[in-house]
């Protein structure tokens, strides 16, 4: 939208203000494009152990990568649990949110979408603690079902592949019901009467009526979720043992304790060409503009919004 | 109630009713559960609480750990959200008031940081900070959440120039005014809630963000985040519960007021 108009875009206002511009866009090369551009040259550098790295061209962080089957078998795993997760939350943010969407008063539906979605906001670290404590063996489920009289003795589910599974529908949730109550609202509640009132049941109204026009919502919904967990490092790391932890867990471990900078590099380049191309791919089936990947609360903002 | 389009007692309406309220449920529980653990006087976690204590929420904010940390996350959330919100500013007036080559380009640039995976940012902050021999400081904390976020109020703030029309702005300058003097009196004054809800949400969003704080200064500069995680690794200590429902009230509170400046961040 380049409206001209307002301020005169000649003279000494016009020039100071474009000046102005040097500051946010120099914050953002030297901040952000430098950074990803020094992450992308140290992924060629060699890693000297215990005292940083050493500025070389080898091929060698990468062919790590992809020679150990450690790593090949952890990105497999990641993308794996990604589209679990995806799957999870739209199987559990879809009944809920068409019904969120269709309650007759305006202030309750306004209420069940803040409290679906008031988590949003909250730190991982939060959120994954109280699975952690949920699903430990002294306060949680495991004396529920001791009490229930199911099991003998406490069991805790923490860390493990139950927590984090859960843990991830948990924490992503919220953005899958985002998603859906902006595609799911869209649609006109008299075609669904329409369908009904011609003697369609409720089950068939929805399948042919709400569903199909439901779809790029639930669509968009479900590649964020994936996106989403794929680069998510606290879930796995809290309520996960080694056998779920995912590409952000080994790539933070090989930077923070093995202290290899240009392995964790590697590593995070192939991450991204990974999400690029992915983001890329479902882009195009989805239509660009509802996936939003990262905007997280922000895609009834960005993508659908005002 | 049952919304307009579903009038049958079918059965279908009624698991998907069935299925609402386990989904609140399991939203709302975890958080709950919580809040009541944190209340246990013992030093171990258990559920139900065996009586009831602040105990913890005095250690919360009398031990020095825990005081640290919530004293560096309130710097770097406070400085950042400034500086995020300066950036986005900046931007969005300029490119939405004054033809500049390039305006779409730089944008997009603003709005990046949102698409990145915030690991894959910190790692490149790691090589960066590294190769420049500038490791571990709380202004390489400041200035990596100042970027990571600046799309939140860069968003908000655009949104709000766009509502706000140009029309004002030209009856100030035909009737006179200069442009300093309208950018002061008029275009600010009428975004002023839009550019407050921005810094609010880059506050936020700092407070609660891990990964990249851990990555950039997670040895040096322990944010909350950074010492709940630590802790909850070593200890069972309902004393993370206090800080995490701390954590929850605070968060919920401001993006409540976020939401009324803005007018509505979902709808």
């Amino acid at each position: 939208m380049a409206m001209r108009g307002g301020f005169p875009a000649q003279g000494a206002g016009g020039r100071l203000a474009r000046a102005l511009l040097v500051f946010p866009v120099g914050m953002l090369v030297v901040f952000f494009v430098v950074p990803l551009i020094m992450m992308f040259v140290v992924s060629f550098y060699r890693n000297l152990p215990g005292a940083g790295w050493e500025p070389a061209f080898t091929l060698e962080n990468y062919v790590r990568a992809f020679s150990r089957g450690l790593y090949r078998d952890r990105l497999v795993y990641t993308l794996e649990i990604s589209a679990l997760n995806a799957v999870l939350c739209l199987l559990i943010g879809y009944p809920f949110t068409y019904y969120l969407v269709r309650l007759a008063s305006p202030f309750w539906r306004k209420v069940g979408l803040t409290l679906s979605i008031s988590t949003l906001w909250l730190t991982y670290v939060v959120r994954s603690y109280a699975w952690s404590v949920l699903l430990s063996a002294t306060s949680g489920v495991g004396q529920l079902l001791m009490w229930l009289g199911l099991v003998d003795r406490p069991t805790g589910y923490t860390p493990g592949p139950v927590a984090t599974v859960v843990g991830l529908v948990y924490v992503f949730l919220p953005f899958m019901i985002l998603s859906l109550y902006g595609s799911l609202r869209a649609i006109d509640p008299s075609m669904e009467e329409a369908s009904m009132n011609l003697g369609a049941r409720p089950w068939r109204t929805f399948l042919h009526v709400v569903l199909p026009l439901s779809l790029p919502g639930a669509a968009a919904g479900a590649v964020m979720v994936f996106l989403l967990t794929m680069g998510n490092y606290v879930v796995p790391s809290i309520l996960g043992q080694p056998a779920q932890w995912t590409m952000p867990v080994i790539i933070t471990n090989q930077v923070m304790n093995e202290s290899n900078v240009p392995f964790g590099a590697a590593m995070s380049v192939i991450l991204l060409a990974v999400l690029g191309l992915l983001a890329y791919a479902t882009g195009r089936l989805v239509g660009k503009a509802r996936v939003n990947p990262y905007a997280g609360s922000r895609v009834a903002q960005g993508g659908e919004g005002a | 109630m049952s919304g307009r389009g579903l009038r049958y007692r079918d059965p279908v309406v009624w698991s998907v009713r069935a299925a609402f309220w386990i989904v609140l449920a399991f939203l709302g529980v975890p958080l709950l559960i919580l809040a009541a653990v944190s209340f246990h006087p013992g030093r171990f976690m258990t559920f139900p609480p065996q009586g009831f204590s602040l105990r913890w929420y005095e250690t919360l904010f009398t031990n020095s750990q825990w005081t640290d940390a919530i004293r560096n996350s309130l710097v770097v959330a406070f400085a950042s959200a400034l500086l995020a919100t300066a950036m986005a500013l900046i931007l969005a007036l300029v490119l939405d008031r004054y033809p500049v080559r390039f305006g779409a380009v730089f944008r997009q640039l603003g709005m990046l940081p949102l698409f990145l995976p915030p690991v894959i940012m910190g790692v490149a902050y790691v090589s960066f900070f590294y190769a420049i021999g500038f490791s571990g400081r709380i202004e390489n904390l400041i200035i990596a959440h100042a970027v990571f976020n600046a799309p939140f109020p860069l968003m908000l703030i655009s949104a709000g120039l766009g509502k706000v029309g140009k029309e004002l702005e030209e009856s100030a300058m035909n009737l006179g005014a200069r442009p300093g003097v309208v950018l002061r009196t008029v275009t600010l004054p009428l975004i002023r809630a839009d550019v407050f809800a921005g810094a609010l949400l880059a506050f936020i969003l700092s407070l609660n963000e891990y990964i990249v704080a851990f990555l950039v200064a997670g040895f040096t500069v322990v944010t909350l985040p950074i010492e709940l995680f630590a802790s909850l690794r070593y200890s069972y200590s309902p004393v993370i519960a206090a800080a995490s429902v701390v954590f929850i009230l605070g968060t919920a509170v401001l993006v409540a007021v976020a939401d009324r400046m803005a007018g509505g961040l979902w709808d």
